[in-house]
């Protein structure tokens, strides 16, 4: 899932300073799940503008409001009603949810109240960790389903360097050596034969650099 | 600081204190809401308290290994420290959300605790 992680209720206020009605809105997807921008996050965060800008003398009023996902064009149509009514918008959904609201309501200003920080797995309660990066051409096959690009300090695609010490990484002690395990792993199934492959030049064109990075489907997509 | 107003949000069984108990904690307005168990409070709880006037609240949750929900009383507690964050991210002051674990149905402890508390406030002005 996408994760993100809160933004500083300063920050929050600073961004809403000039304005005197707003809606919080959460989403109930990725970060919903990741416990930063469901339901329960809207309440806290609407009540925390709420007491911050009374105490300040300012009161503001806090509509608050979640969606299935806000990074889809059918969900965001809930947002119609709020675009007349409210001054802003402070979405507690990732990127994705900030950039489609802006692009479907270009009147209505939207504020970001998280970070979005990376696609990442719930590991154990209240930890997630980097699992992707997005790279547009995956290599998991080769590498008994762990990613080199995202897990390994410096990307590495060649095997562990030499800093990988006793599991660990040299960068990040705290960190395994994701090469260690990829190499252990192999060696348990009796395929190290894949690291033995010469493997061309991984392709990094489809990992972005050239502006919003586009997916097609043809066979979605029909007239009228 | 006189004429302080703090709210306590209680574990049912950190809160067997009576009228009588709260008088000795003096100069201080206390109202005080109970939740079936610590981990039923939450941080949005804590900042209506404060939107309701209270100028710090009090987390009371049962002592460490004594929640009877197993692990009430620490998600709880960290509630709490995240409501103190908020309201220090909001300019309000530090440290004006005491989470505590509390002796289970121990109305001296609560009371000490209480009184510490109310006293650090008042000791601001």
């Amino acid at each position: 899932m996408i994760i993100a992680e809160p933004k500083s209720m300063t920050e929050i206020m600073h961004n809403i300073e000039s304005y005197s009605k707003v809606l919080v809105l959460g989403c109930r997807g990725c970060v919903g799940i990741c416990s930063t921008g469901g339901d329960k996050e809207v309440e806290i965060v609407a009540e925390a503008i709420r007491l911050g800008r009374e105490r300040a003398d300012k009161p503001i009023e806090v509509l608050t409001a979640s969606l299935i996902r806000q990074c889809e064009p059918e969900y965001l149509q809930a947002l119609v009603k709020y675009v007349p009514e409210v001054e802003a918008v402070v979405s507690l959904g990732c990127g994705v949810g900030v950039n489609l609201i802006a692009d479907t309501y270009p009147q209505l200003t939207v504020l970001p109240g998280v970070n979005t920080t990376f696609f990442g797995a719930n590991v154990r309660p209240g930890v997630w960790v980097e699992m992707c990066r997005g790279c547009g051409d995956c290599i998991l096959d080769r590498t008994a389903g762990l990613c080199p690009i995202a897990r390994c300090a410096k990307n590495l695609l060649n095997g562990p360097c030499g800093g990988s010490n006793h599991g660990k990484c040299e960068l990040r002690p705290d960190l395994d050596c994701i090469w260690d395990k990829i190499v252990k792993r192999l060696k348990e199934r009796n395929e190290l034969d894949k690291l033995e492959t010469i493997w061309a030049p991984k392709d990094w064109r489809p990992a972005g650099g050239f502006g919003a990075r586009i997916m097609q489907r043809d066979d979605l997509q029909v007239e009228g | 600081m006189s004429g302080l107003k703090v709210t306590v949000l209680a574990c049912n069984y950190t809160n067997y204190a009576s009228q009588k108990d709260f008088e000795l904690v003096k100069d201080v307005e206390i109202k005080v809401k109970t939740f079936a168990c610590g981990g039923r409070i939450e941080v949005v709880d804590i900042l209506r308290a404060f939107r309701q006037g209270a100028q710090g609240v009090l987390v009371a949750v049962c002592a460490k290994q004594s929640c009877h929900n197993k692990k009430g009383n620490l998600f709880g507690y960290k509630k709490a420290l995240l409501a103190n964050r908020l309201i220090a991210e909001l300019g309000l002051g530090q440290d004006l959300v005491k989470p505590a674990y509390v002796k289970r149905q121990d109305t001296g402890d609560f009371i000490r605790v209480l009184k510490e508390f109310c006293a650090n406030l008042q000791n601001r002005e």
